[in-house]
This record gives C-alpha cells, structure tokens and sequence, in this order.
C-alpha cells in the first residue's frame, strides 16, 4: 500500500498508524503483560512459601535425632524418679492407700518407731494458674499418720521417709505434749505424695521410652533446593 | 560551454543509500512486533517454568511432609516430657525437710524452755499468680521457767532466725503471746509463749530474687 502524495493525507494516517500502535501496544501490556507479571509474582511468593516450608521440615529433620536422644533421656529421668524410685506413689487397683501404708509401716519398723493410725485423706489437685498451657501431670495424696513417742523418735522417721523419698512432703506436723508421760507426745504428721493425674501414665511413659529407644530416623530425604526465586 | 543534460526527472530522484526511512519503516513494521511477540513469549515461558519449578517443590513437601510432622511431633513430645520432669522436680524443690527443723528444733531451745506444743501448716498457693508454691508457718507453744524466762525466749527466738536450719527458709520470727505461766503450781517467774515462725515461699521453679516475696 503507498502512502497518499498529499503532505496532509499522509499526515493524517501516519497518526492513525502511531495511535493504533499505541493502542495495541497498550493492550498487550494490560491483557497480556499485566497478568503475566502477577502471575510470575504469585508463583514466586508460593515457591518462597513452599521453599521456606521445606527448609523448616530440613531444620526439624536435621534435630529429630538429637530430639529423639534428648527426649529419652528426659524420659529416663522421669521414669527413674517415678517408677524405679518409687518417688510417685502407684496405685493398686486404683487405691492408693495401701501402698501408702505399706511404705509408712515399713519405715517405722526401720527405725523403730510405733505407728498409731493411718488416715488416708485423699487426692487434690495442685494450684494451676491461668497462664499454664498444659494441664498438671500430677496430683497430691494425702495421708494423716499418728505416733506415739518422743521427739527424737519423730525426727528420726521424719528423716528416714525424707531420705527415702525426696519428693515426699511433710504438709502438717503437730506435737501436743501429754502431761501424764512427759516423755510421750501425740504427734500426727500430714504427708503428700505425688501421684499421677492419669493412672496410667507410669504404664505410658514406659512404652513411649521403649518406642523412642526402637526409633529411627529416616533416610534417603529429597534434597531442599536452596536457588533463589526466579524474578 | 557545459551541456547539463537530467536523466531522470527531480521527483523521480531517489537517494542511493540502502538506509532510508522507509526501509527503516518496513523493516520496524516486522521486527518490532516480533520483538514484542519474542518477549511476550519469554515471559510465558518463565511463568510456566515458574509453574514446574512450584510443582516439583509441592512433590517434595509431599514426600517431606510426614517425616516433618514426626519430627514436629518429637519436639512436641520432648516440651511435654520436659515439663512433666520440671513438674516433678517442683515438689522436691518446694518441700521443706521437717526433720532438720524439728531436730535443730531441739538443739537450739534453752535448757529452761520446754515446748509444750507445735504446729506446721502447709498451704498450697499461686506465687504471683503463675506458678504454685507451698507457704508453710510453724507455731511454738511453750514454757520458760525461772528467772531467766524473758531472755531465753529471746535467745529462742533469735536462734530461730540464725540456726543453720533455718537461715535460708525462714521469713520471719515473732513472739506474739509472752505472759506469765496461769498453771497451778507455777513459779512466779515462769512464762508461757508463743513463737510464731514464718517460713519463705517455697516455689515449685526457680524465680529471679528480684520477683521472689512473701505472696
């Protein structure tokens, strides 16, 4: 096609050429480049998301066998103290009182000590306060003993179940003197246990311990690609 | 003479350069919407490879993902086991051993006091609102005889402050009853009284001793 000999014809359509390029240069930048740009922008914001996910999930990974290592030994600890030092008191079909008394009795006898009665009072639960996320894995058992003797004969039980059990608290004491045996007082002493909050938890931490020392870590993971997000 | 003879007409005139403008026209009127077509494409291509690079890292999140949620899980389990093992020392951390008090008790009481009666309290509390913590109180009943009476109770009641036992759990010591013994057959100078021993809040964790008070 030849443009027009006239200078003002020709004018007139090399402006109608220069707009319309315009225009569709214009539109190809908003129909077609205007998503393409956000496109690209979304697809690297999710491969940054997905990128940062792996390297946590590499991170966590990297951790789990010191976090399995740190977790049984703190499982060991618990066990230990709870279980094989008999420091949470067990229940026997769902009683506590006569491994309680068992404990309590044979302690006396140790030191030679004369038990009057043994009163069980019951389990309560420990103040928990409103920022404490998890819930308390333990409980308190009471239990009321009364002696009769001296206050040297007090001080050598008290030490003797101390000693034996060092989670084991003393909650209440009291000495009355008796003023027909000077030598002889009625002394009642209140004693809290730790026990479990769910019975079966000794049971439970046992078979986790087992679990964690059979545990392995594994292998052959997908490398995280580290390059940085095309822009 | 010169003979000056044109060839060609003036408006057949044509420039010999193989550059003009609308060569340069024609030649842009191609290259330019190819240009445009090529960069159009470019981005195309960098979105789809965007799109398979996202694939590929989606199928190893896949793969990854439960081996992330059992390592989670650990670390999980290890904050839980940890706290139960706090909690459980917490107790042998609040308690306080009643047979060193009782016993020291015994050793520093002057030889003309003669308790009659004594009491221990725990009471399980928040410290502070946040953590429990066992605050325990001891009340002495007793009596001193002879002349001696007023200044053994004070040398009672300042060992009680001062003995080994004592020193680091002890708040306060104080004598709220001192008066002369009412019994039948009393001497005049014999006393009865009462010691009241305050013992520091015994928390299940460690505080700073900035924060650690009397609740």
């Amino acid at each position: 096609m030849k443009l027009p000999e006239d200078g003002k014809e020709r004018a007139k359509i090399l402006t109608l050429i220069g707009l319309g390029t315009i225009a569709v240069i214009y539109t190809l930048a908003i129909g077609i480049v205007r998503p393409l740009k956000t496109k690209r922008q979304e697809r690297n914001d999710e491969i940054a998301a997905v990128q940062e996910h792996l390297q946590g999930a590499e991170r966590e990974l990297n951790r789990m066998m010191k976090n399995r290592s740190d977790n049984a030994t703190v499982l060991r600890d618990v066990i230990d103290i709870a279980i094989t030092q008999k420091c949470v008191l067990q229940p026997r079909l769902g009683n506590y009182r006569l491994e309680a008394r068992d404990f309590l009795e044979a302690h006396a006898n140790t030191v030679g000590v004369e038990i009057d009665t043994i009163s069980p009072i019951g389990v309560m639960q420990l103040p928990i306060s409103a920022q404490q996320v998890n819930a308390p894995a333990l409980k308190a058992y009471n239990t009321q003993v009364r002696l009769i003797g001296g206050l040297h004969d007090l001080v050598r039980y008290l030490r003797q179940i101390e000693n034996s059990n060092p989670f084991l608290v003393v909650s209440s004491l009291s000495v009355s003197a008796q003023g027909s045996t000077p030598g002889k007082h009625s002394m009642t002493i209140g004693l809290q246990w730790p026990v479990w909050d769910d019975s079966e938890m000794g049971a439970k931490l046992g078979a986790r311990l087992q679990e964690l020392m059979e545990f392995k870590v594994p292998s052959g993971r997908p490398k995280v690609p580290t390059k940085e997000p095309r822009t | 003479m010169n003979l000056r003879v044109d060839l060609i007409l003036e408006d057949e005139q044509r420039s010999g350069s193989l550059l003009n403008a609308k060569s340069i026209i024609r030649l842009a009127t191609i290259i330019v919407p190819l240009v445009i077509v090529g960069l159009l494409a470019w981005q195309v291509l960098i979105v789809a490879g965007l799109k398979y690079e996202l694939n590929g890292l989606i199928m190893d999140w896949e793969i990854k993902k439960p081996q992330s949620e059992k390592a989670k899980m650990l670390t999980e389990e290890f904050t839980t086991h940890a706290s139960i093992l706090s909690e459980l020392e917490g107790w042998r951390r609040s308690r306080i051993a009643w047979s060193d008090q009782v016993g020291q008790l015994m050793l520093i009481a002057p030889e003309n006091v003669q308790l009659q009666d004594l009491n221990m309290n725990q009471a399980l509390a928040l410290f502070e609102e946040k953590m429990p913590a066992r605050n325990y109180s001891l009340s002495l009943k007793g009596k001193a005889m002879g002349r001696d009476a007023e200044e053994s109770v004070r040398v009672f009641e300042r060992a009680l402050q001062g003995a080994q036992a004592f020193t680091g759990v002890v708040e306060s010591v104080a004598v709220p009853e001192y008066a002369a013994d009412p019994s039948a057959g009393a001497d005049r100078d014999d006393r009865v009284f009462q010691i009241q021993i305050d013992y520091k809040v015994q928390t299940f964790h460690e505080v700073t001793r900035r924060r650690k008070r009397k609740s």
